[in-house]
């Protein structure tokens, strides 16, 4: 495949000759008048100095258009991002989201009655998601997933409060998990225990039983886990944590590859939570707006953070509290856009094609695997003999060895192939890790043309490995220089210092 | 096996046994052997629809359901609060919806991703310019979150746990900072405003003498819409007491009145929906957050963060930096737990400003400053008790009103959404770019007749 990214050398938006223009509106001598009115009425609070820049409407669209041109999402090409599931978002989901009668609604009419319709299609998406996860109660308030961990570990300490068991302090967490796991426990005032993966790549029993206790408030898990192997011991997982008095936590950034066929609450999951902008096909934004989902059963769900939807008898919708409520994770009710895409998504597989989604997704990995097996300087880390579900973890220690070239060269030549490079050096019980995550919409020749391209890579690594290290050079620009970017005298997070550094330079 | 379906987001669909053969297996069973049986889920979810339906169904299903929410034009809701009607200009609309934008990742490789990345640091540098810091991040989730955020920040580098915040705190951002500091199980004490609607310095000035505290939360203009005259004086008080200041601000009115970080305010955070993003039933949003350049406060900055750097061939680029501080590296001693965050909506606000330019920023702030103290006069002028009689609103204006009707009755009769509630009979209404002053007229009309 050839690829040429676009090359613009673009100015920043500051750098545009400055003139007396705008691009929002037309303004008046009125509206001109207006600034001199609050100028007035400011007095010296009023601010002299403001530098914005003034363009024309075209001047910033031709601008931005030509940023658009410099950057790559699924739109334009494979993104096999490990655990981030970068699956088709569907343009559908897009357009409804759009409509005006949802962008328009303010959220005071969603709780006046006045959003009827909105809510219907969230209700329908929380019911199904109930369904989907095996809990009884989900919160559609999380904005994104790690806020969907803060609620979960906040509404388990919640609850040992409530049961007067404070002294559980300590969350376990899986080392192959999300860092966001730790992270979101370290949050909620949790001391972080690190629980080991075994040879087989799960979860390390053993060591479970040893440090699960009367000072455990849970651990957080995902499964299929980021080895992309099914923690098949789940069942004995969830009683030795619930024996020692602890919840178990369900990370659902890889729910794609058990949708429909396995869920969280049969394996004795106690909170959930969803993202919708990787197994729901919400779109990723470049880093966000994503939206999460909380879910929980038993006594745990009456701690859930926001409003769950209810149907009065008279069929009437409403936003309720639930009792024991952790608060609020957000300003108002839901990522309505995030809402809808699922809406999309799930009346568009219905049940039968959610299993698929599963079933496409574990084909895509497992085909993947079998077409880099035995690649020299490539190894399956773990039992390599096992099926992988939603992702695979491949390491390249061997080749760093051997030829120095190492994960992070092998993403950047991916990139002059039009390929999104996988996420790299993760999972960090992985030496030189790739981890890919093909999706069910990725057509068996993508899948071909990636390993066609690793496999590349890796013979060129052992031929003249210095190719792989100056690469890439079919992107809009080169290897940016990392070091430069993040030392202290070089560091320029915004134009204001950037001006700073070259004035002292 | 499935010789009966063709599904669009599914390629693979009627090629599962050709694959499964080359991956050298017999079925797909042999692959999710790793699932035990017993987990298994048995005769299906019960969830509708059962087969996929096809695209037109799902659009006459969404407009069955969407005619149901009531359409009002945008210049009718005066709603008040962190979420207002905006004018969302078609080129951020249209821009945002072009795939490469929309459907990218976070820009790990940020070769492959520099307009994301420029874009960011654009969104970055235009906010640190008009809220008057040199630092701001690529986006949290929400006004509330940043505000959160920013608290515990403030307790980590101040190594104190307790945090002082203004009684006229949305009711909303309230109960999010309240979720959040259950975390580290910080005390929390508030301070009034007096009848101008101006923080009560001296209460502040006591509590900061009595008690050890972070950060005091300074609003401008206040959760009443009151414009804040002593920023200044607050800002110096808590320095001499070791706290640190945490402004927050509609960054409109930041165009027209010198910026917190002008006046040393170590944070600064605030909600963008402002910036020409739909209201969206309030969500998704975007949540600013801004520091002074220091490196105690860098160092604890939680999100995201886009930096300049060259290329290979000393070539201006852009990638993410200082990622030490995030959970994908950090785990557990990570500045937050954020990762998903708001870039397309942090773009969208950049390409907003963009458009605006410093002439159409100052048009805006002005006309919502005009507007605002225009509807309290007229609200004043028809018996309307205003909460602060002299005070000078943006955006946002504080009034009783004698009764509470339901605003669905309201909205039925008038076609008007005219406020949102603060507590019984106390009333909160907005005003924005798209409304002018025919329209205000018709909100005050409307409040009569009820």
């Amino acid at each position: 495949m050839v690829f040429r990214q676009a090359v613009w050398d673009e100015p920043l938006i500051f750098e545009y000759p400055n003139g007396e223009k705008t691009g929002f509106a037309p303004l008046s001598r009125e509206d001109l008048e207006e600034i001199n009115k609050a100028k007035e009425k400011l007095g010296a609070l009023y601010r002299e100095r403001l530098n914005i820049p003034n363009l024309s409407e075209l001047e910033v669209v031709r601008h931005f258009t030509r940023l658009t041109q410099m950057s790559f999402g699924v739109d334009t090409g494979p993104v096999p991002l490990g655990s981030c599931t970068m699956k088709y978002n569907p343009r559908l989901g897009w357009k409804l989201s759009s409509h005006p009668s949802v962008t328009s609604v303010h959220p005071e009419m969603i709780r006046a009655g006045l959003a009827d319709g909105l809510l219907e299609i969230a209700y329908y998406v929380q019911e199904t998601l109930k369904a989907i996860t095996g809990m009884d109660e989900c919160s559609l308030q999380p904005p994104a997933g790690a806020s969907g961990e803060l609620a979960g570990v906040l509404m388990i300490k919640a609850y040992l409060r409530d049961k007067g068991e404070q002294s559980r302090d300590e969350m376990l967490v899986a080392d192959s998990a999300h860092g966001t796991n730790p992270a979101s426990s370290a949050m909620g005032g949790f001391k972080v225990i690190r629980v080991p993966t075994n040879q087989e790549g799960l979860v390390d029993i053993d060591a479970l039983r040893s440090v699960a206790g009367d000072r455990t408030a849970g651990f957080m898990l995902t499964n299929p886990n980021t080895l992309g192997l099914f923690e098949s011991g789940i069942e004995e997982i969830a009683s030795i944590v619930h024996s020692a008095g602890g919840y178990l936590y369900y990370d659902g950034a890889n729910l794609n590859g058990i949708l429909g066929i396995a869920r969280p609450g049969d394996m004795g999951f106690d909170i959930v939570h969803l993202n919708l902008h990787k197994t729901f096909s919400s779109p990723h934004g470049g880093g966000g707006p994503g939206a999460g989902v909380i879910c929980a059963r038993g006594s745990l769900k009456e701690y859930l953070p926001g409003y769950v939807i209810r149907r009065d008898p008279d069929g009437k919708l409403s936003l309720h509290r639930m009792p024991r409520s952790i608060g609020d994770m957000a300003t108002y009710y839901a990522s309505f856009t995030g809402v809808i895409y699922t809406y999309v998504f799930l009346l568009g597989q219905g049940e039968r094609g959610l299993k698929e989604v599963a079933i496409n997704a574990v084909l895509n990995t497992n085909y993947l695997i079998s077409l880099l097996h035995g690649v020299r300087g490539l190894s399956l880390p773990y039992r390599s003999d096992v099926p992988r579900l939603h992702e695979v973890v491949f390491s390249v220690r061997d080749l760093v060895k051997e030829t120095g070239v190492g994960a992070g060269d092998i993403a950047k030549y991916l990139l002059d192939k039009g390929l999104h490079a996988p996420t790299i050096y993760f999972p960090l019980i992985v030496e030189e890790a790739l981890m890919i995550e093909m999706t069910e919409t990725e057509s068996a020749e993508v899948v071909e043309e990636y390993a066609k391209a690793i496999k590349e890579a890796v013979e060129l690594a052992y031929r003249s490995p210095s190719v792989l290290q100056s690469s890439p050079m079919n992107t809009s620009v080169k290897r940016l220089d990392a070091v430069r970017a993040n030392h202290p005298k070089t560091m320029a997070p915004s134009y204001k210092v950037e001006k700073i550094v070259k004035n002292i330079q | 096996m499935n010789d009966d379906l063709y599904h669009p987001w599914l390629p693979n669909l009627r090629r599962e046994s050709e694959i499964l053969a080359k991956i050298g297996v017999n079925n797909v069973e042999e692959l999710l052997r790793v699932i035990p049986n017993n987990l298994r889920i048995k005769g299906g979810l019960g969830i509708r629809p059962e087969e996929p339906m096809k695209p037109w169904e799902i659009e006459l299903d969404f407009q069955e359901k969407i005619k149901r929410n009531i359409d009002l034009p945008l210049n009718r809701i005066f709603a008040g609060g962190p979420v207002c009607p905006h004018y969302v200009h078609p080129v951020v609309q249209y821009l945002l919806s072009r795939g490469e934008f929309l459907t990218a990742y976070t820009p790990y490789q940020p070769e492959i991703n520099q307009g994301v990345l420029q874009a960011l640091y654009e969104y970055q540098s235009l906010m640190a310019e008009l809220l008057g810091v040199e630092v701001v991040n690529a986006g949290m989730y929400d006004g509330a979150t940043s505000l959160a955020e920013a608290l515990l920040m403030a307790i980590r580098v101040t190594g104190r746990k307790e945090v002082l915040l203004p009684k006229t705190l949305y009711r909303q951002y309230d109960s999010v900072v309240r979720t959040y500091l259950f975390g580290p199980g910080a005390i929390i004490h508030y301070y009034d405003v007096d009848n101008k609607g101006q923080p009560d310095i001296n209460e502040i000035s006591n509590i900061l003498s009595v008690r050890e505290v972070a950060a005091v939360v300074v609003e401008n203009p206040s959760g009443h819409g009151v414009v804040n005259q002593s920023m200044k004086e607050i800002h110096d008080e808590a320095s001499r007491k070791g706290a640190l200041s945490i402004a927050l601000v509609e960054p409109l009115l930041m165009s027209i009145v010198n910026p917190p970080g002008d006046y040393g305010y170590e944070v600064v955070v605030a909600e963008g929906q402002s910036l020409g993003l739909p209201m969206n039933g309030g969500g998704p949003l975007l949540g600013i957050f801004g520091i002074k350049y220091e490196q105690r406060l860098l160092r604890q900055l939680p999100g995201r963060l886009i930096g300049a750097t060259l290329d290979a061939d000393g070539k201006r680029g852009f990638m993410m930096i200082l990622q030490t501080r995030e959970q994908h590296i950090r785990r557990e001693k990570a500045t937050s737990n954020i990762t998903t965050n708001t870039a397309l909506n942090a773009i969208g606000a950049a390409i907003h400003v963009s458009l605006l330019g410093e002439k159409g920023l100052r048009w805006v702030a002005s006309h919502i400053l005009e507007l605002s103290n225009y509807a309290a006069v007229k609200l004043k002028e028809n018996r309307f008790e205003l909460l602060y009689d002299s005070a000078l609103f943006f955006k946002n204006v504080s009034y009783k009103i004698p009764c509470e009707i339901p605003l669905d009755k309201i909205v039925a009769m008038r076609k008007i959404l005219p406020y949102s509630l603060l507590n019984k009979n106390v009333c909160l209404s907005c005003f924005t770019e798209i409304h002018s002053r025919e329209d205000v007229e018709y909100l005050v009309q409307s409040l009569r007749v009820m």
